[in-house]
């Protein structure tokens, strides 16, 4: 119910900005052509990629032109959430497993299977410590790459021009994507020789 | 930078606090070790190789445990000859708890006596298992070894 909530609560901060900067955009194409914005250095290409930043690290980046710098910096973050989540999935089975443990221990009728289960028990919240220490640590690296993106994309990234959807480019060939005015998408492939 | 920016990114960051840092499970503690103490630990077990007054062999096997814990009935004698491996024990005695000092027991056994023997000398082993009030089978002893020769 908490994660369910905590999702939701996502999707509506997600929609909030895309929706402003959408009543932005109709505004400006309302104004008159050639009109300058009193925005500076903040140009929707520049807010949105700080929205895309924010939900997705690296996302903005590769929006502003930035490819490998933004694929850098998603690849870091998503791979660092990943071991964290994975740990923490691992605390709570172990966390399970000890409590399975505490109760046979409890229950148990000698010394020498008291003494087994101890040592499994010592073994388990062994591993257990280790589970959290990777898990805090990953999420710390994960949380600071989130922050170093922020501060990126705000500070130093600056803004490439807009390419069009779906150009895949080599030194000899190039494949581009790109919409039809008619109906549709056009794809093309240039091969140099 | 626009207000809404920073407005969402403070947003972002305190879902993602609450999604990822309070979201988190806590790691479980141990529990206290009761069982080393539960039952009194057999303490300084000895013995001693004697003749009784119509000259039957006897080893005296005495041993001390801690009687600030009550939590002893008594104690499982177990026993093996000319064999370490742990099934080859096998249990001789129940010795309750005394009402005053420490237990001990008297072992005058046939197979002790010169008449069984089939070798110069026999190597006995005695274990002690105690159990407590509540039926919890507490540590058992280290091994008492103990040598007896023939013509001893």
């Amino acid at each position: 119910m908490r994660v369910k909530m905590l999702i939701l609560f996502q999707i509506l901060l997600s929609a909030l900005p895309l929706r402003a900067m959408g009543n932005s955009l109709i505004a400006q194409e309302d104004s008159v052509a050639g009109a300058t914005s009193n925005e500076g250095p903040w140009t929707e290409r520049k807010i949105l990629s700080v929205v895309l930043s924010t939900v997705i690290p690296g996302a903005g980046q590769t929006y502003l032109g930035h490819a490998e710098k933004g694929a850098a910096f998603t690849i870091g973050t998503l791979a660092s959430a990943l071991i964290a989540g994975l740990s923490e999935n691992n605390i709570v089975g172990r966390n399970e497993r000890l409590d399975e443990l505490k109760i046979q221990y409890s229950a148990a009728s000698n010394y020498v299977g008291a003494d087994t289960l101890w040592s499994k028990m010592v073994s388990t919240k062994s591993i257990l410590d280790k589970d959290v220490r990777r898990r805090d640590l990953f999420m710390k690296i994960a949380g600071l790459l989130w922050v170093a993106n922020l501060v990126d994309i705000v500070l130093f990234t600056d803004d490439r021009g807009e390419k069009p959807f779906g150009v895949l480019e080599t030194k000899r060939t190039t494949l581009a994507i790109v919409p039809n005015p008619k109906n549709g998408l056009n794809a093309s492939l240039t091969i140099r020789f | 930078m626009p207000r809404k920016s920073i407005l969402f990114i403070c947003l972002q960051a305190i879902f993602l606090y609450l999604f990822f840092v309070a979201g988190c499970s806590e790691p479980q503690d141990l529990v206290t070790a009761t069982h080393v103490t539960r039952v009194p630990e057999v303490q300084n077990l000895q013995g001693s190789v004697g003749f009784t007054s119509s000259g039957k062999r006897l080893i005296l096997v005495t041993w001390l445990y801690d009687p600030r814990n009550a939590n002893i009935r008594s104690w499982d004698l177990t026993r093996s000859i000319n064999d370490t491996s742990v099934a080859s024990y096998v249990p001789l005695e129940i010795i309750r708890k005394p009402t005053a000092g420490f237990p001990s027991y008297q072992d005058t056994s046939g197979s002790l006596q010169n008449s069984s023997f089939t070798a110069d000398s026999l190597d006995v082993y005695y274990k002690i298992i105690p159990n407590g009030t509540d039926n919890f089978v507490g540590k058992p002893s280290d091994v008492l070894h103990v040598i007896i020769r023939k013509n001893q």
